[in-house]
């Protein structure tokens, strides 16, 4: 490793450290984040704790593991650059950073103050993110700040990651603006949902219903939440459930889907095949029509998919609405489906064609 | 003056917007303890008041103790109707007389009220007390917490498991005495259930008309309702629940790091110190032991959890190590 200088890093001030039985737990107190370390990556931790240098910890866990130093480095620079890159690291002497701090060549950078990334559409805007074999902490949550809009009864808090996507939520979401606090905890009847970009695709999730989406580019994303705040305080029909499912529709034809948050949807995959989602997270069903209802419109339910479920009845319980009334219901009325209801296609796109036909 | 019809009114302004109505019109309830702080709540609707002091009766000051409540007067909080009826949200919360929240429908009232209780002990709890987002129940004197993210059950099995005899601690905000961390103990506060209207809570509750009706997701229902009400108790067990199909449903012991991952994840923003928070936490997965459990149904998971509670634990057999969460 070559270093101009011995630069020192330490943990910054307002980092807490937990040893647990020879894994290292990290609390970030600014931003409210813990963080859970590999084997490898608590080794390196509690060196710098003890204020070794990079070169210092690298014979260290050379000395430790019975490993040469070229093997160790790309694992310490490894550790290192995550934990600059999570914002656990100050340095104590910043005259010239080694050129094996910055983040190796397999790392992709976040650029938030370009601009033109901002107004491209085709997932330009990445994240600085491992690949899967260097990835040594848990989990990061970036977000910058957050804004409470009112639907109906609840609250929905959205977090940003950036003034710029901030500014268009508060833009697109005027009709739900609300006066309510920052503080609103998300348990006490608050729903969350994040708009922000993260692996490679800005995404919107929400907890409390298994809706995920990745999207292509800021406003798609703005529009997804403003369909959420939307659907989320509307009156629901006697004779209506709301599902939590996707909508995918191609032509006139409409199907909605459930795919575990495990399984990726072939976005490529479902333009190739001419479908398209349409952007939803409770969608109503009349169950005496078999229309669907999102958005304004109203259209006709052509079938249903599940896929990543190992039974049909796992199938019908994930398609789950709130209240048991409601669920026996849908259970019935997908029942009722026939060779219209697809769970037994692992695969999404296939499961959607099939559907679609 | 504020323009009444302007829901987006500054902030600034609203907050200095003071009660409208005339104190002697406005009828009283309480006094209700939170921590260390004790509150009345007025109104004059005396509806109002009947639901706030229905929903939070578990938090009602014992007679015993009416005495020697602390000799900080209670604070008051206010509930006032004073935007035009023809607004869908015209009610208005304050804490001694400062406005702390306004453009609440009818129905947000009293988990309003509930959520400015719940914000005074979190911001005031003392340094021995770490509050977690969680549920904790009781059984054969012993405290198991139930913790994890929103919406992950927890409420509705806390409900399930009072209903089926074990006692109720707290719910969605549940203390931890660390002071001893070898003996954590698990103090009450017996905020009422939030749990999903649904056909488990039709279940549990005798009284199904005065539960409201299926426009709403949520329910405040007070413990007292369900069964048996606990004091504080020394933990044995902390619980990360989630329902799951009946291949995966069992118990996973866990490392202490990744409960304490997913504990720290738990504590509230408005904690008082988050680094002391962490480690009271570190020190409890420390000291007791944690488990992922994956439930099919309720009355499985009341017998998973009676039984590691009784110690006649049911951990999956086949797992001889600690595995992470799903």
């Amino acid at each position: 490793m070559n270093t101009s200088v011995d630069t020192s890093l330490r943990p910054q001030p307002w980092v807490e450290t937990a040893c647990l039985e020879h894994e290292v737990v990290l609390w970030d107190n600014r931003h409210r984040q813990a963080y859970r370390l590999n084997p490898s990556a608590s080794a390196v931790w509690m060196c710098l704790a003890d204020e070794m240098s990079v070169d210092e910890i690298t014979a260290e866990l050379s000395e430790v593991f019975e490993a040469p130093h070229e093997v160790v480095q790309p694992g310490v620079d490894a550790a290192m650059g995550d934990f600059a890159r999570f914002g656990l690291l100050a340095a104590v002497d910043a005259v010239d950073q080694p050129a094996s701090l910055n983040p190796p060549d397999h790392y992709e950078r976040h650029r938030p103050d370009d601009r033109d990334l901002h107004a491209t559409t085709a997932g330009d805007v990445v994240v600085l993110r491992p690949v899967r074999d260097c990835g040594c902490v848990d989990d990061y949550n970036g977000w910058a700040g957050k804004i409470n809009f009112r639907s109906g009864r609840y609250v929905v808090a959205v977090e940003y990651d950036s003034d710029d996507t901030a500014a268009a939520l508060r833009a697109r979401c005027a009709p739900w603006s609300s006066s309510d606090r920052a503080d609103l905890p998300a348990a006490f009847g608050v729903r969350e949902a994040k708009v922000g970009f993260r692996r490679r695709r800005v995404g919107v999730v929400h907890h409390g219903a298994s809706a995920r989406h990745r999207l292509d580019g800021l406003d798609t994303a703005v529009d997804a939440v403003a369909t959420f705040l939307a659907e989320i305080g509307r009156p629901r029909p006697a004779a209506s459930v709301a599902v939590t499912a996707r909508a995918f529709s191609r032509g006139d034809r409409l199907v909605l889907g459930d795919v575990a948050s495990s399984i990726d949807v072939d976005e490529r995959q479902l333009r190739r095949l001419g479908i398209d989602e349409i952007i939803t997270f409770r969608p109503l069903v009349d169950l005496s029509t078999g229309k669907v209802s999102f958005h304004d419109t109203d259209h006709d339910l052509t079938g249903v998919v599940v896929v990543g479920q190992s039974s049909l009845d796992d199938a019908r319980r994930r398609l789950w609405t709130r209240g048991v009334g409601p669920q026996r219901r849908w259970a019935d009325f997908i029942d009722g489906l026939g060779d219209r209801l697809i769970w037994d296609d692992p695969d999404p796109a296939s499961a959607l064609d099939r559907a679609l036909s | 003056m504020t323009d009444p019809t302007d829901s987006l009114a500054d902030e600034q302004s609203d907050r200095l917007d003071p009660p409208r109505s005339d104190p002697d019109d406005r009828r009283r309830v309480g006094p209700f303890v939170a921590g260390r702080t004790t509150f009345l709540v007025e109104a004059v609707e005396s509806d109002v008041l009947d639901s706030i002091g229905s929903c939070l009766r578990d938090l009602l000051v014992p007679d015993d103790q009416l005495a020697g409540s602390p000799g900080d007067e209670p604070a008051v909080l206010l509930v006032e109707r004073n935007r035009p009826s023809w607004l869908p949200q015209p009610w208005v919360v304050y804490r001694d007389g400062v406005m702390c929240a306004n453009t609440i429908t009818g129905d947000a009232v009293a988990p309003y009220v509930l959520w400015e209780m719940t914000r005074v002990l979190l911001d005031s709890g003392p340094d021995s007390v770490t509050p977690v987002h969680a549920s904790a129940i009781v059984r054969n004197g012993q405290a198991v917490l139930l913790c994890g993210a929103p919406h992950s059950d927890k409420s509705t099995l806390a409900a399930w498991l009072i209903h089926r005899g074990w006692a109720f601690l707290s719910d969605d905000i549940s203390l931890l005495d660390v002071s001893d961390p070898g003996a954590v103990e698990v103090h009450a506060f017996r905020r009422p259930l939030a749990v999903p209207r649904s056909g488990v809570v039709d279940a549990m509750v005798d009284d199904r008309d005065t539960v409201p009706d299926d426009e709403h997701d949520e329910v405040l229902i007070p413990a007292s309702r369900l069964g048996l009400l606990a004091d504080a108790a020394p933990l044995v067990a902390v619980v990360f629940p989630s329902s799951s199909s009946v291949a995966e449903a069992g118990l996973t012991p866990q490392t202490p790091a990744k409960a304490l991952t997913t504990a720290a994840a738990q504590v509230p923003e408005l904690a008082h110190d988050g680094a002391n928070a962490f480690h009271a936490l570190a020190s409890v997965v420390t000291n007791v032991p944690a488990y992922w459990l994956r439930f099919e149904n309720l009355d499985a998971a009341h017998e998973t959890l009676a039984g590691l509670v009784d110690g006649a634990g049911t951990s999956d057999p086949d797992r001889a190590t600690r595995e992470d969460e799903p």
